[in-house]
């Protein structure tokens, strides 16, 4: 009896709200990251919506200069370099997302190189804002290294799915709404965070 | 024994619900659950599918992409408060007017339809404009609830696709003047 007490003792409930990240080691740490800035995730949304939308074979280039992006700009972020501080990077990195979203919304074709372009610029944003201050030497690297394949892997889900939607037209129009959406939500946060305090 | 047994079964209790108006998760849960827990916000946002629908092309897809981005300019005002008057009956008027023209089978040009909708989606952002602060994740918030808002319109298009049959274009009709009815609820303080 006196055991079993004990062993209900043990469970740790409360510790739920921190073991994700606490237990996982520094690579899969790394790939969390995208998944818990919001921020990244819309603009690798969105980028992925208007890659898939504009035709992923015609575009594969994009694709490339996207990941070649995030890699220079993890390798440069582990490196120390910095673009400015933190919260001008979210802005940054909000304020393509909504652009791109915007584009997504628009669903006008656009030229390769343009979208060459902002795949690498995005790319490169989401590289250099992937940096974990509390990390240092060898872990810091494995963490950026994890967060750049996992905002690769993050693309291609809806690129795909955007690819697959250009079939039929309420199927574009979904696309078109999810960017609506992108944008809104971005749009809204950067006004929070331009807005002058209370 | 019985005792120690049954102190450490009620240290079972889930604590982490204490969070869950926390955080990302949280954020995001209560952005989605905002525009569902107030009824005028719901039926208003029913309303516009519901009008998108039975106007046909290019209105059904034209207005859920248009009114989150400008619900957006609104929540811009609200944020940076920019002072609105009367939003809560702006929201029950939107209700009204919007039910009416699916009641009354308006059918206006397509670039005053957008105005009518544009013009209300102004009160329905400004009202959550001004909870995003307040919002542990504001991003997860906005996203939460420009998501929920989308659904909702989805909802009102799906159920207003009835109208391309007799008897459906009766209850989409009726569905209008039920909304309207719930607009005149709130504007009255009915409700």
């Amino acid at each position: 009896m006196w055991r079993l007490a004990v062993l209900l003792l043990a469970l740790p409930a409360t510790a739920w709200a921190h073991s994700p990240i606490e237990g996982l080691g520094d690579f899969f740490n790394g790939m969390l990251h995208p998944v818990f800035v919001p921020a990244h995730l819309l603009l690798v949304f969105a980028l992925g919506l208007l890659i898939g939308q504009q035709g992923v074979f015609a575009n594969l280039t994009a694709i490339w200069s996207y990941l070649l992006g995030v890699l220079i700009g993890a390798a440069l972020a582990g490196a120390g370099f910095t673009l400015t501080d933190a919260s001008i990077q979210e802005l940054a990195v909000l304020l393509v997302a909504m652009g791109v979203a915007l584009l997504v919304v628009l669903a006008a074709p656009l030229s390769r190189p343009a979208l060459v372009l902002l795949g690498l610029a995005a790319g490169l944003l989401l590289g250099l804002d992937s940096v974990q201050a509390e990390l240092e030497g060898t872990a810091r690297h494995v963490a950026l290294f994890g967060s750049a394949v996992a905002l690769y892997l993050l693309l291609l889900y809806p690129m795909a799915t955007a690819e697959r939607f250009s079939v039929h037209p309420w199927l574009r129009v979904g696309v078109r709404i999810i960017g609506s959406w992108i944008a809104a939500s971005a749009l809204l946060v950067l006004a929070l965070l331009l807005a002058p305090a209370a | 024994m019985k005792i120690l047994l049954i102190s450490s079964l009620l240290l079972l209790s889930n604590l982490a619900h204490a969070h869950a108006e926390g955080g990302l998760a949280g954020g995001f849960g209560s952005g989605l659950l905002h525009p569902v827990l107030g009824l005028d916000h719901v039926v208003a946002m029913l309303a516009v599918g519901l009008w998108g629908a039975f106007l046909g092309n290019p209105a059904i897809w034209l207005l859920p992409v248009v009114f989150p981005l400008v619900m957006t300019f609104g929540g811009v005002l609200g944020i940076l408060g920019f002072p609105i008057p009367a939003v809560e009956a702006g929201i029950a008027l939107s209700a009204i007017v919007l039910g009416l023209m699916v009641a009354l089978a308006v059918r206006p040009a397509m670039p005053v339809a957008a105005i009518i909708v544009a013009m209300f989606a102004i009160f329905h952002g400004y009202a959550h404009g001004t909870e995003l602060p307040a919002s542990a994740s504001p991003l997860a918030f906005s996203l939460g609830f420009v998501i929920s808002t989308g659904l909702l319109h989805l909802v009102g298009i799906a159920f207003g696709l009835l109208a391309r049959w007799p008897v459906g274009r009766g209850l989409v009709r009726a569905g209008g003047g039920v909304i309207a009815l719930v607009g005149v609820g709130y504007l009255s303080g009915l409700l």
